[in-house]
Order: C-alpha cells, then sequence, then structure tokens
C-alpha cells in the first residue's frame, strides 16, 4: 500500500474515529458511568457481602481473582467493596482523576471478578468494566470536574481536542466487539447456522421460564404467550443476529451509531420482557450513551 | 478468521492513532491534563490496541464445547447459544405440605447470589453428595424464615428432575411434564406439623428415583 493512500486512510479514519469534540463529551460519560456504579454497587452491596460469605466449595476463581487459591476472608472483600464505592464518587466528582480513575477502574475489575468466582459467571457487567477502563485512562475529568474547577476556575473549559472525541470511539469499539463476539457464538454454539430459523431462541425461552419456575421464581407470561409462534422468533433471531454480526458498523457512521444504540437498547427490553432476564447496565442505557455522544465527522482536510 | 480480522482491525486502529501524530488538523488543547504530544499519542494507540485485543481474544474460545471455560471481564459471550434438548434437569427444592401437596420452593433457601448462581451452586454440591446437608439447611432456613406463603410446607426434599421443555410451555400440570425425580436430600421442616402417612409423593429415601 503506497503511503500516501496509508495517509489518506489514516487521515479518513482519524476524522471519524478521532473527530474535534469539546471536553464535555467524556465528562457526561464519567458521570454517567460512575454514577451507575455507585447505584448498582450500592444497591446489590447486600447481595455481594452474602456472596463474599458462601462456601468455599464453591469458589472457582476467574479473571484477575485467579491469583487468589482460596477467598479472601469476607471482611477484606467487603472492604475491597466499599472502597469501589469510594473511589466511584471520586472518579464521578472528578477528583484527582489520573490517581483515582485508574484506581477505581482496578477496584472495579477487582471487586467483579470476585463476584463472579462463585459458580457463575455473569456478562451484565462486562461492558461497564469496559467503559470504566476506558474513562479511568483518558483525560475525562478536563470539564464537569472537581480537577477542572480547580485547574481552569470552570466546570466548562472550551478546549477541543481528537482526544475527547477519541474516548466515546473507544469505548464503543470495545462494546461493539463484544456483540459481534456474542453473535458469533450462536454460530459456534452447537446449532450452526440453524441458529437463524429461531428455534433455539425459543428453547431458550422454554428452558429459562422452566428453571425459573423450579426454582420458585415466576417466568414471564409474555414468554409463554409467543411460544406457540415460532415465526416471531425466527423474526427474532434474524433481528438480533443482524445486529450483532452487524455491531462493528456502528464505528464506520455515527448515525449507524446511533441506529445500532437504538436496537440494542430495544432488544435487551425484549429480553427483559420475555425471559425477565435483566442486564441492567444495557437496560439503563447508560452502555449506549457513548453512541449517542459521539461527534460528527470533522471536515475533510483541505 | 474472527481472531484474523480482529487484529487486522486493531492494528489498524493503532496505526491511525499513531498516524495522528502527522495530522495537523490535531491543534495541541491548552490544558487539557494529558499534553498532546506524539508519545500520548502512541500511548493511547498502544493501550486502545491493547484493549480491543483482549476484548477480542476469546474469541478463540468460540465453538470450542461447554467445556470452555469462560472469563470476565474477557468473554467469549456463550450465553444464548446453546443447543437445547427437549427436555431439561433443574436441581432444585420442592416442599410438601401437610396433606401431600407438593410444589417448588424458592432457591433462597438453598444459598446466596441469585438464581443462576445459586443454580449452578446447588447443582455442583448434589453432585458431590451434598445432598441431605442442603435439605437439613433449607428446612432449618424455611422454619425461620417463616414466610406466611411457605407456612404450610413440612418436609423439603432437594430434587433434580427432569421435565419436558413443550408440555410445560402449553401449561401442562407438573405430573404431565415431569419425567424423572431424583432425591438427593430430604428433612423435616422443624416445629411443623407431621406429614399424614403415605401423603409424601416423593418418598423420603436418598437417592430414590420416580419415572414416569
Amino acid at each position: 500500500m503506497s503511503s500516501s493512500l496509508m495517509h489518506r486512510l489514516a487521515s479518513t479514519a482519524r476524522r471519524h474515529l478521532a473527530p474535534q469534540a469539546p471536553s464535555t463529551t467524556p465528562a457526561l460519560l464519567r458521570i454517567a458511568v460512575g454514577g451507575y456504579h455507585l447505584w448498582h454497587v450500592g444497591k446489590r452491596r447486600k447481595l455481594y457481602r452474602g456472596v463474599h460469605r458462601t462456601d468455599a466449595a464453591s469458589f472457582d476463581p476467574v479473571g484477575a481473582a485467579r491469583v487468589l487459591r482460596r477467598p479472601l476472608p469476607p471482611a477484606v472483600a467487603d472492604a475491597l467493596l466499599d472502597a469501589s464505592l469510594l473511589t466511584g464518587a471520586l472518579f464521578t466528582a472528578g477528583v484527582a482523576h489520573p490517581v483515582t480513575g485508574p484506581l477505581h477502574s482496578a477496584l472495579q475489575t477487582w471487586n467483579f471478578s470476585y463476584r463472579n468466582s462463585w459458580s457463575m459467571v455473569f456478562h451484565h457487567e462486562n461492558n461497564l468494566v469496559l467503559h470504566t477502563m476506558v474513562l479511568g485512562a483518558s483525560p475525562a475529568a478536563d470539564a464537569l470536574s472537581v480537577d477542572a474547577l480547580r485547574r481552569d476556575r470552570t466546570l466548562l473549559p472550551t478546549r477541543r481536542s481528537w482526544m475527547y472525541g477519541a474516548i466515546p470511539t473507544v469505548m464503543n469499539a470495545a462494546v461493539s466487539l463484544t456483540y459481534l463476539l456474542a453473535g458469533i457464538a450462536k454460530f459456534t454454539g452447537g446449532a450452526g447456522a440453524s441458529w437463524a430459523d429461531g428455534a433455539n431462541m425459543r428453547g431458550q425461552v422454554a428452558f429459562d421460564a422452566l428453571r425459573k419456575e423450579m426454582l420458585g421464581e415466576e417466568s414471564s407470561p409474555l414468554g409463554r404467550a409467543l411460544y406457540p409462534h415460532q415465526g416471531l422468533f425466527t423474526v427474532m433471531a434474524a433481528m438480533s443476529l443482524v445486529l450483532e454480526i452487524g455491531a462493528p458498523s456502528a464505528l464506520v457512521d455515527h448515525r449507524l451509531g446511533r441506529l445500532f444504540a437504538l436496537g440494542a437498547f430495544s432488544m435487551h427490553w425484549g429480553i427483559k420482557a420475555i425471559m425477565r432476564i435483566t442486564f441492567p447496565y444495557n437496560l439503563s442505557g447508560v452502555l449506549y450513551l457513548p453512541f449517542l455522544l459521539m461527534p460528527p465527522p470533522d471536515p475533510r482536510d483541505g | 478468521m474472527v481472531l484474523s480480522s480482529a487484529r487486522t482491525s486493531v492494528s489498524f486502529f493503532v496505526s491511525t492513532l499513531t498516524a495522528m501524530s502527522h495530522d495537523a488538523a490535531s491543534p495541541r488543547p491548552p490544558g487539557a491534563s494529558i499534553p498532546d504530544t506524539a508519545t500520548s499519542r502512541l500511548l493511547a494507540g498502544l493501550l486502545t490496541g491493547a484493549l480491543l485485543t483482549a476484548v477480542a481474544l476469546p474469541g478463540r474460545n468460540l465453538g470450542g464445547g461447554t467445556d470452555v471455560r469462560d472469563s470476565f471481564p474477557f468473554s467469549h459471550y456463550p450465553m444464548f447459544s446453546a443447543r437445547r434438548k427437549s427436555h431439561y434437569w433443574v436441581t432444585h427444592l420442592l416442599g410438601i405440605e401437610a396433606d401431600g401437596t407438593s410444589r417448588p420452593l424458592h432457591y433462597s433457601y438453598l444459598g446466596t447470589g441469585g438464581l443462576n448462581a445459586v443454580r449452578r451452586q446447588v447443582r455442583r454440591r448434589v453432585r458431590d453428595g451434598d445432598g441431605p446437608v442442603l435439605a437439613e439447611h433449607a428446612a432449618a432456613l424455611l422454619a425461620r424464615r417463616d414466610r406466611p406463603a411457605d407456612r404450610g410446607v413440612v418436609r423439603v426434599h432437594v430434587v433434580r428432575g427432569r421435565y419436558l421443555v413443550d408440555p410445560f410451555m402449553r401449561g401442562r400440570a407438573r405430573e404431565e411434564f415431569t419425567t424423572k425425580l431424583r432425591v438427593s436430600g430430604s428433612a423435616d421442616v422443624p416445629g411443623r406439623g407431621i406429614l399424614r402417612a403415605g401423603r409424601d409423593p416423593v418418598g423420603d429415601t436418598d437417592g430414590e428415583e420416580g419415572n414416569r
């Protein structure tokens, strides 16, 4: 590839992936993601403390927690959990972000890895952790923060930079990859290409309803009502595959990104209605905020 | 194929961010917390590449069947992808009332951590022979919590049931979609009435299997 072509391609990619944006763009994302962490962990604090006291026989460490051979003493695990509430508050407020950003990200990754080390790896906190990693390691507190107030005497400095535009892009790229993997997993999970006919999805709905009821929970009446209509599941399976396999296209154009965000947001609310399975970060909409705040591409050079 | 395209995308992304150091359209923002220099751009590119590679790498586990261990936060997202059969085995708690009627009880009598976490913990513990211990624990908890809805329960069984999915979804009675019920632990609820003789539809012998 000639160097001028490479330069043109790189320049086009820069205009789309790292356009000039105000410092408030990543700042809003920091506040939303940090605020979500506080709500999510605060609401489940009692549940997590119960998990820390689960029988050690169920401990099967994943991710960062694999450095452990046995569970932490519950008091230590509780303290780390509470520490992430403190760092979460500092992260959200933008206090000493170059220190509290990475620290909060590390603590959050640790605590969720530890929580997932008890028999079941959940998938609803992955994107929250990825978002926090990006925001914690980037200049996401240059506005709407205590840091900005101290340095610039204003919450709304007027500076713009490609750095602020690149932050939502990296967040979106990570999220798009997770959707792509989930889409490919459906083809490689045993059903192959026949996953698209919806029978597997219909089976998932039925399995989930059955185990919920046998475990004393109520299943969704909507799932039961839709079950006899195979054709509906074919449509839903095809739509979810298009959305997941097509997720990377959301990076190409900010309008496509918004369309993907709307589709994925609706899909998770559909899962909630039909299966009563909750992906709280997705349902809150915070996951899709970087797609909505992605600035338009810069004008062409020259 | 997935990995190779992911690698290509990642390396293009890194080269794009790196190439920005030669792009005059990005003025240095005065006073930003991170200086906009060639070094910081390179570092941003490398960190981005590392993150996206870490997100994409679990893709190598796709197609590896159910034996592949999932991880966190970098997962291969196997949810909703497994092939489903016409029946399903569930390990759960069954409550028996004095008149012999039975019904599934809430999973929280068996453990903490949410439905799916408890479901997996219980399945493993029953496999390890802990069924009687789980039943004793659940019976004691049931008596202590004393929930109005469960006050009629006098005995609990930890069971592993084989259930037919289609009749269940079509609203048939439990006896019609239950094809096997293996009891791995039983316990009387302390302080509750005694089950009338011959009224327990499941039985109380550990390991007993009912076939239909």
